[in-house]
């Protein structure tokens, strides 16, 4: 048994040397990611296509680079509060960024909104323009919106059923994803009749040819239930020339421009 | 696609950083299991198999209070290199060491304790020291665990998502394994995308499995027999 200790022993240093090898690595691994001219843009997952788009213009016409993460609001706001690297967060409500400037993770200086969203109810195959109340004709089951806990186009969805009054037994019914994007494409495959939409995914999904909705099927609440669309500089960007470069852009009329074509309206604006 | 091909690297860097790791880690816990008669021994081996029944998410909640940036570990590593654990590929790399531990351990386990004690005597008997016994005797006959042991590690955290989801963030080139770009193709409907990575790693699980009961399985039955 002293042959278990001594190997203990020559394993143990090895343990060590590895782990500075590690450390060592991850230091090289982190630095080579973190250059100046780069930015992180964490977006609400409706927004995503837009942003793709409009981080090509920008790299098309400035140095600089980004990368675009696409989440749920909500999963965004927590991850930034446990410590993930993002820049700028390009929220679909104005909640969550200003909880993250209250709590000193973003700074309020661009802190604004940038789009507002426009959920609509699509019930493909029904008869006519869909109304809120006839939604309860059908299974729960087969409705479908974002998750209200952290995504604000489900909440809005929520907010809207309530108002509705339909019975809290059928709303609890009703089949909740991960975010707002996912119920286009559960519609248009048939997984399910009818669902909460961003008029923005409807957009991207006939562009790809991957959604097709007619305008008869969609019943739009721009006036009812406006998502606004809230932006800020993280705290860790403060000093990022291409996050600040992003957020100035915002105002800019090509990027309004491509964000209104993506089915957003402007804030302070009518259409 | 090119953001395909960076997942694909990044799953196999992130997977060949585990295992590596994994090997030096592994090999004293697996020889001290499958040595020791001490009372202890059972705890140690029911926590070092937690992670096979545990849900991911549980293993990634944990490991988000433990390395966000306000905790001990996370503001430590914050303070060593001026990055956050959480959503990094290093907080990564703990993940998944952590979450394929026994994928390594049980078969160095199992392999070690089919390693005769008598052998061992008759080279120390011999005048073979300590390393010498380990590197000459145990090891060779030990190769069938250690190749069952990496492949079925690589395997294991080429396949982590639950983990990766909660405390990876989806970060292209650092967070963005093939699981979540997967995942992502999904959600953005891109079924052509995703057909591909799924059925690459289909075929990838298949090869590492059958690697293992080609080269190893019969060995490693007979161990466990």
């Amino acid at each position: 048994m002293t042959a278990v200790g001594l190997l203990y022993a020559v394993r143990c240093s090895s343990v060590l040397a590895l782990l500075n090898l590690f450390v060592l690595v991850s230091l090289l691994w982190s630095g080579g990611s973190a250059l100046a001219d780069e930015a992180r843009i964490a977006v609400a997952a409706n927004f995503r296509d837009t942003a793709e788009a409009i981080a090509a213009r920008l790299e098309a016409e400035s140095p600089h680079r980004y990368q675009i993460i696409a989440s749920s609001t909500g999963k965004l706001a927590s991850q930034i509060l446990n410590g993930a690297p993002f820049d700028v967060f390009m929220a679909a409500d104005r909640r969550r960024p200003q909880q993250l400037v209250e709590r000193g993770l973003a700074s309020a200086e661009f802190q604004q909104t940038y789009a507002v969203g426009v959920l609509g109810l699509w019930w493909p195959g029904g008869s006519g323009t869909p109304a809120l109340d006839a939604l309860a004709t059908l299974d729960p089951r087969l409705v479908c919106m974002a998750n209200p806990a952290f995504a604000p186009y489900g909440e809005a969805a929520w907010a809207m059923l309530q108002n509705a009054g339909l019975e809290a037994s059928w709303l609890e019914g009703v089949v909740r994803v991960d975010n707002v994007n996912l119920v286009a494409g559960l519609i248009a495959q048939g997984h399910v009749r009818a669902g909460f939409v961003a008029r923005s995914s409807l957009i991207a999904g006939k562009r790809q040819g991957t959604v097709v909705a007619v305008d008869e099927e969609v019943l739009w609440f721009a006036e009812q239930a406006p998502i606004d669309q809230a932006m800020v500089l993280l705290a860790r960007a403060e000093r990022n020339v291409a996050a600040r470069h992003w957020l100035e852009q915002m105002q800019t009329e090509p990027i309004r421009e491509l964000i209104r074509a993506d089915g957003y309206r402007l804030p302070g604006t009518q259409n | 696609m090119s953001g395909d091909l960076q997942a694909v690297g990044l799953t196999a860097l992130l997977a060949a950083t585990t295992t590596l790791l994994l090997v030096p880690l592994a090999s004293p816990l697996a020889w001290w299991l499958a040595r020791s008669t001490s009372p202890s021994r059972s705890v140690i081996e029911a926590v070092v198999a937690m992670p096979l029944v545990l849900p991911p998410t549980v293993l990634g909640f944990y490991l988000l209070i433990m390395l966000n940036p306000e905790s001990a570990v996370g503001s430590l590593w914050v303070e060593l290199t001026g990055d956050s654990l959480t959503f990094s590929f290093s907080g990564l790399v703990i993940a998944s060491i952590i979450y394929s531990l026994p994928f390594m351990v049980q078969p160095l386990q199992a392999a070690f304790r089919a390693v005769p004690e008598s052998v061992l005597e008759a080279a120390a008997t011999l005048g073979a020291p300590p390393r010498d016994r380990w590197l000459n005797v145990v090891l060779p006959m030990a190769k069938r665990g250690y190749l069952t042991g990496c492949v079925l590690t690589f395997a294991h955290t080429v396949g982590e998502f639950g983990v990766v989801l909660m405390m990876g963030g989806n970060i292209p080139g650092e967070t963005r394994v093939l699981s979540i770009a997967i995942y992502e193709h999904v959600e953005t409907l891109n079924y052509d995308a995703a057909h591909m990575l799924a059925l690459g790693l289909l075929c990838f699980s298949f090869l590492s499995l059958w690697l293992v009961y080609r080269y190893a399985g019969h060995r490693f039955e007979v161990v466990r027999g």
